[in-house]
């Protein structure tokens, strides 16, 4: 199983203030090349708005699911 | 890892009843309990059991787990059998001190039948699940695995990481009691460092969702009558809480 199917970190179990702290704290806990998939009962595009002000060009950015019920994103961490 | 749903979120519906409102909250898949209004459980005939196992994979959401009310249940060769015309593990909440007990009268069983027992503790202790770990080892491989029940009333997680090392990937079911509706409300319990800690970790087993408390019924089953999400800021979860009286009323 690729490392891209395995590290998931699904949100919508997460109290709403935490889940920013949560995901930015999983992208920096990643070496670069690696991934990990967000999954979100909402598309979370904030949060990519959020990704691209804080961490510009660091980032990768996937969508592999767009509702209507669940969101999945593939957030990567790039070399700079 | 998939999200699934416990049926102690709606103990009173029928099966079809609970499909249809998991796959409505993009749930991927169920923990059924025994004793609820489902209506599955040691004993039930394998064709039934079969069939309705059967049609709730069809309608997307299969039965992932099967909790034991009493531990005991678990030597009961009619469990293994469950298990088996389930395709799910079995999960049994047990006493540490007694889990060696019931892997050894339970195994003969599961490893007839070809069926995975699941030793369920309720712990943030990583010497805990270790010792659980040591039981399930001396099974034969496949026969059993472990499950973690979280409630975060009990203590805030601190080191969730630990916990999971300890199972030594044998961790195949974690059950939250919360999340859902109740998410808004439990800022501070160490449910975000846990999902992080999965995440990391790669788990890939299953989590399911459950009302920390009878109390936190009347809103899951408002929650689970919607589809899709409220955004980050959830008012309406936060209405929600209100409705069960918590935690800014009359809480867990």
């Amino acid at each position: 199983m690729s490392q891209r199917e395995t590290r998931e970190l699904d949100v919508r179990v997460i109290p709403p203030r935490e889940k920013h702290p949560t995901i930015f704290e999983t992208f920096l806990s990643l070496r670069p090349g690696e991934s990990f998939i967000l999954v979100n009962d909402h598309d979370p595009k904030p949060l990519r708005y959020q990704f691209e002000f804080q961490y510009p060009g660091e980032f990768g950015w996937e969508y592999l699911e767009q509702g209507p019920t669940v969101w999945r994103v593939a957030i990567s961490r790039r070399s700079v | 890892m998939r999200l699934t749903l416990s049926s102690s979120a709606l103990p009173e519906a029928a099966l079809p009843e609970l499909v249809a409102a998991g796959v409505r909250r993009g749930f991927a898949g169920l923990e059924l309990e025994e004793g609820h209004a489902h209506g599955l459980g040691p004993g039930a005939p394998t064709a039934a059991v079969e069939a309705m196992a059967a049609g709730a994979a069809r309608s997307g959401l299969p039965i992932t787990a099967f909790r034991l009310g009493d531990a005991g249940r678990a030597a009961d060769p009619a469990t293994a059998r469950l298990g088996t015309a389930l395709g799910a593990p079995i999960v049994a909440t047990v006493d540490p001190d007694h889990a060696a007990i019931v892997v050894a009268d339970a195994v003969p069983h599961f490893a007839e039948a070809g069926a995975t027992l699941l030793l369920a503790v309720e712990t943030g202790r990583a010497e805990v699940m270790a010792w659980l770990r040591a039981v399930a080892e001396m099974a034969p491989p496949g026969a059993v695995g472990l499950a973690w029940d979280i409630d975060p009333g009990a203590g805030p997680l601190t080191t969730p990481d630990a916990v999971l090392e300890a199972g030594g990937g044998r961790i195949r079911h974690i059950r939250l009691q919360g999340g859902g509706p109740e998410a808004v409300g439990q800022v501070g319990l160490g449910i975000g460092r846990l999902m992080g800690a999965l995440a990391l970790a790669g788990y890939a087993g299953t989590f399911a969702l459950a009302p920390s408390t009878p109390r936190f019924r009347h809103a899951w089953r408002a929650w689970l009558g919607h589809r899709g999400g409220w955004g980050c800021g959830s008012k309406a979860g936060a209405e929600l809480i209100g409705i069960a009286g918590g935690p800014g009323g009359a809480g867990r």
